[in-house]
């Protein structure tokens, strides 16, 4: 059997600490990006359609913060680490996003409301399109695309009535992981926390017949 | 980079499958069974202030909300927030709820956090207490609790360390 080439792409503050948009969620305790669910007892619509914009503010803040200050401060304001302020910065990008009932389930309208939001903020950010076919290699190289610019990447899986628990879910990638077996793994912050999942599951989900779509995104 | 869903679905399984749907990509799971009905029934005998009690699993997090006929005073709130947490942290929730496969399958390591609503017929009337896990290695306490009051939309204050 032939080996495949290791490979190993991560936004450097996961590579370095294993982090990623830390918010303090009591004296201590950090996040791994933002949690749809701090809306659930306040807010529950925005819990029940906010996890595109939970991305969206995840991605922005890691681009003002960490990829580039001098570029992309504006993108985030508040303090890293205060849940009071990522959790008005969530509030400012489920107003850009306006998800329906189903919550955001475009991933050319997430990039443009991320667009209007950055241009709002005279900011210069653009999603990265990518028309090649939508393929396991090809998703995999835009990933690792992404993440070589330390820009975090959003997914979308529309799959739906299955078991994969990451269904029906707008998630951020922060690491892609391939060893020498061509065995493929990718973290993502979902619900605050850091998973890790095969990437190969995550991309036939996308792809299965009874799936809606989805899709890959990030920005530079 | 996204795949075009219109070019492998057909508009009539589109359609049929957009009605079945109701939500957007929250999950809630609801918690049934003959524990969490002998604990209704029990804690709607014992505060009458009590219209229903709600107990549902959104990862990762349980909810148990408090439907209150009519507010009660913090005294009150803390007890049965004592009387509630006791039920979530017991060993009988753990082995028959938290490790159900049904909810077990969120968690390949970490604890669920906890979150005990108090709210009435006045939207404004909401307050809820908070036990937040803290999932990284050797972490003491494990959990922390927190108490949000009625009008405050800000962080809460630590309430009591809990080190189960």
């Amino acid at each position: 059997m032939a080996t495949a080439a290791k490979e190993d792409y991560a936004l450097t503050v996961e590579a370095s600490q294993q982090r990623f948009v830390p918010v303090d969620i009591g004296s201590g305790t950090y996040s791994y990006g933002g949690d749809q669910e701090w809306w659930k007892p306040i807010n529950p619509t925005k819990y029940d359609r906010g996890c595109g914009p939970v991305a969206a503010a995840n991605l922005t803040t890691y681009l003002a913060k960490i990829t580039n200050p001098s570029a992309y401060r504006n993108l985030y304001s508040g303090v890293a680490t205060s849940k009071n302020d990522f959790m008005a910065h969530m509030d400012v990008m489920y107003s850009y996003i306006d998800p329906g009932a189903f919550g955001e389930t475009s991933v050319p309208d997430f990039a443009s409301s991320i667009e209007k939001y950055a241009k709002d903020k005279n900011v210069k950010l653009s999603g990265v399109r990518d028309n090649s076919a939508f393929t396991l290699d090809n998703t995999a190289a835009y990933i690792k695309k992404g993440l070589s610019l330390n820009s975090p990447v959003a997914t979308l899986n529309l799959s739906k009535f299955t078991d994969y628990i990451y269904e029906w879910h707008w998630m951020t990638i922060t690491k892609y992981y391939r060893d020498i077996n061509d065995n493929r793994w990718i973290a993502v912050s979902t619900w605050g926390d850091r998973r890790s999942i095969n990437y190969r599951t995550h991309f036939e989900a996308i792809t299965r017949l009874q799936s809606f779509g989805g899709g890959f995104m990030y920005f530079k | 980079m996204r795949r075009s869903w219109i070019q492998t679905i057909g508009l009539l399984t589109f359609m049929l499958i957009t009605i079945a749907l109701t939500t957007g990509c929250s999950k809630t799971i609801a918690i049934s069974g003959e524990q969490a009905d002998d604990f209704h029934d029990r804690i709607e005998q014992d505060y009458p202030a009590i219209e229903k009690t709600t107990l549902t699993f959104e990862p990762l997090t349980f909810h148990m909300t408090h439907v209150l006929k009519e507010p009660l005073d913090e005294k009150e709130k803390a007890k049965l927030f004592e009387d509630s947490r006791r039920f979530l942290m017991s060993d009988r929730f753990d082995e028959e709820i938290i490790q159900s496969p049904k909810i077990a399958k969120y968690f390949s390591s970490g604890h669920p956090n906890f979150v005990v609503v108090f709210r009435t017929e006045n939207p404004d009337s909401i307050s809820r207490f908070e036990l937040r896990a803290n999932n990284e290695k050797n972490a003491d306490p494990v959990y922390r609790q927190w108490y949000y009051a009625e009008d405050d939309e800000a962080l809460g204050e630590p309430y009591v360390e809990e080190n189960k």
